[in-house]
């Protein structure tokens, strides 16, 4: 399956506040925190375990006036990193 | 069941941790135990400590002082029951033996209410019910060292998640107060705590460890105004406290050794970040993370956050006040 293809749900430990446009998310058990800026804050509130990483990308690419393939390569990147930090549900740690 | 898992020492022999589960703490309830009982309060939550020995009641006194006695008058927002007995087992999580070992503490939850352990004791209590017991290992009815180590961890444990509902925290900091005004330095271990609290010898030391942190309604109806105070745990300069006191907070300040000393104010997801990294225990749980950062949140809306450059001298408080 292609990465836009897949489709990413939040841990459900991850806890997450909005400030300002910028997220602030802990994940217990990993003593993880990350403060995300306001792209990544609109990816984040984007990720409900329906919407695929294309479908993001592709609201991104609206909201924030870029191509489509540029706003598909940061949020597949942006996924990664959240993946990487164990805030995606059913992800490796 | 229990929960039972296994560890290696340095020497290279398998031990095992021992992790009660709630049914072992619901027994011990129920068994013989000591005669006296002795309660503290701290930030409005009172633990009645009961099943003690005299001895063990003594020596609490003798320990906590101050708080044993709320002459504070503030309110108590929490009253837990604590049964306290003594196990037959020598340690609950293995001691490993090596030099570098660090006091484990294992915290989990179970039907919504919190299970620990560490090397002497273990835990149960439930926040809803405001009751729990607290087993001791077999070495703690003849080291006082050790009692007083294992209810010192315990009480840090259950007052980091207690304080929490009556929007308060404990926070990994050096709490100085200075004209009437708490100045809290926070950040992680060898950040500098210790450092600016003595380069401060003019403040009145709270903490160089932990610092109680209380929202409490201010004059004006509804704005809840930062404050600070002592607690029982305050580290190695704090001063034994003669009574308890809450003072309201000029500011947070997340340490950062540097050459020079300047201040840099932090807002938002930053601010409430830093302060949340600094918290002890409770971030540890998914149902407890979300309720510190909320009650973080109202803290950082009380008062200022900044992150503090500072070098090995007492002149970083020129640059505090310029701000503060």
């Amino acid at each position: 399956m292609a990465l836009r293809e897949t489709i990413p749900a939040k841990h459900p430990d991850a806890a997450a506040r909005v400030y300002d446009n910028e997220a602030f998310i802990v994940l217990p058990h990993k003593g993880q925190y990350k403060i995300l800026n306001g792209v990544g804050t609109r990816v984040w509130d984007l990720i409900d375990g329906r919407r695929s990483a294309g479908d993001i990308a592709r609201l991104i690419a609206d909201e924030y006036e870029t191509t489509f393939e540029t706003a598909l390569s940061d949020v597949e990147s942006f996924l990664g990193d959240l993946e990487s930090h164990g805030m995606l549900a059913g992800k490796a740690e | 069941m229990t929960v039972t898992v296994g560890t290696t020492t340095a020497q290279g022999r398998s031990r095992e941790d021992f992790v009660p589960d709630i049914a072992f703490h619901r027994a011990l309830q129920s068994s013989a135990r000591g005669p006296a009982a002795i309660s503290i309060t701290v930030g409005g939550v009172r633990v009645r400590l009961q099943g003690l020995s005299e001895a063990q009641a003594g020596a609490v006194r003798e320990r906590f002082g101050v708080f044993c006695d709320n002459m504070s008058g503030t309110p108590i927002a929490a009253h837990f029951a604590i049964d306290v007995a003594t196990f037959e087992n020598e340690t609950f999580l293995a001691m490993r033996g090596t030099p570098s070992e660090l006091y484990r503490i294992r915290i989990a939850e179970d039907e919504g209410s919190t299970l620990a352990a560490s090397h002497e004791w273990s835990c149960w209590f439930d926040e809803e019910a405001a009751a729990g017991t607290l087993a001791l290992a077999a070495v703690t009815a003849d080291d006082p060292k050790a009692f007083d180590r294992a209810l010192e961890n315990f009480l840090r444990v259950l007052y980091a998640h207690a304080l929490l509902a009556g929007d308060g925290f404990l926070l990994h900091a050096a709490g100085l107060v200075r004209d009437g005004r708490a100045y809290l330095f926070f950040g992680p271990s060898g950040s500098g705590k210790t450092t600016v609290t003595t380069m401060s010898p003019d403040a009145t030391v709270l903490s160089d460890d932990l610092t109680l942190v209380r929202l409490v309604e201010g004059e004006d109806a509804g704005r809840l105004v930062c404050h600070s105070g002592s607690v029982p745990f305050r580290g190695v300069f704090a001063p034994r406290p003669e009574r308890e006191v809450l003072y309201p907070v000029a500011g947070f300040f997340r340490l950062v050794k540097d050459s020079d000393d300047y201040v840099v104010p932090l807002s938002g997801a930053r601010a409430v970040g830093e302060i949340v990294s600094s918290l002890p225990f409770v971030t540890e749980r998914p149902e407890r993370a979300g309720r510190a950062i909320d009650v973080v949140s109202k803290a950082v809306a009380s008062a200022p956050v900044f992150q503090l450059h500072f070098r090995k001298d007492r002149t970083f408080w020129n640059a505090i006040g310029e701000v503060v």
